[in-house]
């Protein structure tokens, strides 16, 4: 019944599909968003909360993508956008359960210490998953943004903070994150 | 410390690429959003043509207005007269002027407002009507007029009328009784009134009794 994939959404940046969505209203359109954007907003969610909160967060975010699609303006990007309000909805439920800048979730604490056995790779990549995790909110937040491909002004805009805020944000994760990989490496 | 080397960017980029692999947007939820904007797509009441209907209402709520406005005048009925009918004239008439409407800003007052649609009334009369002159006897009576033309007709005047009046200078206020020219209007409205030097010799009436009432006082 869905048409999913689409052959020319692969084709189209997300500005260009979120014009076409905002035009129409046709949900192909929202299907090639969900495509290019979908897996990227909902591991962001689910690496600041937890899967059920990642769950629920994105489903609210792409239903206002729907809902406010006229409110969008053409000159800005769609994915900034579409994390702004992502962001928004998950401090908005944080703060609603009394979790918001709770130091890390027990749950993230709980995970095993890289076991030495594992090849120099594999252990890397889970230093880094667990360096990651252990990182505050906002400078997670931060460098995961970064990651995505936003540039420091973009991050600024979706967290409502000066380029300076996210500038020492991201140098203080970096470090940390340099840290535990180096350390390590010795 | 800001900007990463590249090399140190690259590697955390392929960490992070390399993080994200396991945990995508579960295919259940993909769907359902897909269902959920099909499904606002094919409304076909939904939010697009409801905007289009009260778009439409609310159009015509306009056009609607628009012409009882045009319909409507607040001078339309402004100047009432009334008549009924006596024994000692064909017909009787009192001339008023009703309450203005408040379609003109509240803050005026009630006697600028009145003067005000009285001028805009005497405006439309001058271009719509024909207008016409009658010999008449003027009464003072107080502040009240009393107009008479033969045993035809009888016309009392109202105060608040007489004060909007185009009024000659020879009729001064509290006069006896003084033959007058008014200046009519096709309705039957009095437009002005000016002092005369002519007579009005009005036909003896079959019971042969004077026929102007006004006379009595005229001597």
């Amino acid at each position: 019944m869905l048409s999913i994939p689409l052959s020319w959404a692969g084709t189209l940046c997300p500005d260009q599909l979120m014009q076409h969505y905002q035009k129409t209203g046709a949900s192909k359109w929202l299907d090639g968003l969900i495509q290019h954007c979908g897996d990227d907003l909902y591991h962001f969610l689910l690496r600041q909360s937890d899967p059920a909160l990642a769950q629920d967060i994105c489903q609210q975010t792409w239903l206002k993508v729907m809902e406010k699609r006229h409110s969008f303006r053409a000159d800005s990007r769609f994915k900034t956008w579409l994390f702004s309000m992502a962001r928004n909805a998950l401090l908005d439920e944080l703060k609603r359960q009394q979790r918001w800048l709770s130091s890390t979730c027990p749950e993230q604490l709980a995970q095993p210490e890289v076991e030495c056995s594992q090849s120099w790779p594999v252990a890397r990549q889970q230093r880094f998953e667990q360096a990651l995790r252990l990182l505050p909110f906002l400078q997670r937040e931060a460098l995961m943004l970064q990651l995505e491909g936003f540039s420091v002004g973009q991050i600024a805009s979706i967290t409502n903070e000066l380029d300076e805020t996210v500038k020492s944000r991201l140098r203080y994760a970096r470090r940390f994150l340099q840290a535990r990989l180096g350390e390590h490496d010795e | 410390m800001n900007k990463p080397t590249p090399s140190e960017h690259d590697e955390l980029q392929s960490l992070y690429q390399r993080a994200k692999q396991p945990h995508k947007m579960p295919t259940a939820l993909k769907r359902q959003l897909l269902v959920q904007c099909e499904a606002r797509d094919k409304q076909p009441g939904a939010w697009r043509s409801w905007w289009q209907l009260s778009q439409l209402v609310m159009g015509c709520a306009a056009m609607l207005l628009l012409l009882s406005w045009m319909q409507w005048s607040p001078t339309a009925d402004l100047y009432q007269i009334e008549r009924t009918a006596s024994a000692d004239y064909l017909q009787v008439q009192y001339h008023r002027l009703a309450e203005p409407r408040t379609m003109l800003s509240s803050q005026v007052g009630r006697e600028e407002r009145l003067q005000l649609l009285w001028q805009r009334q005497q405006e439309q009369l001058q271009h719509t009507s024909s207008i016409h002159t009658r010999m008449a006897q003027l009464q003072q009576q107080e502040a009240n007029w009393q107009l008479t033309i033969c045993n035809e007709l009888q016309m009392n005047l109202s105060k608040e009328l007489v004060a909007q009046l185009q009024l000659g200078q020879s009729i001064l206020p509290g006069r006896g009784a003084q033959w007058v020219e008014l200046e009519l209007a096709a309705n039957g409205q009095v437009l002005a009134i000016r002092a005369t030097e002519q007579v009005l010799h009005c036909p003896q009436t079959k019971a042969g009794r004077l026929p102007i009432r006004a006379l009595a006082f005229a001597g």
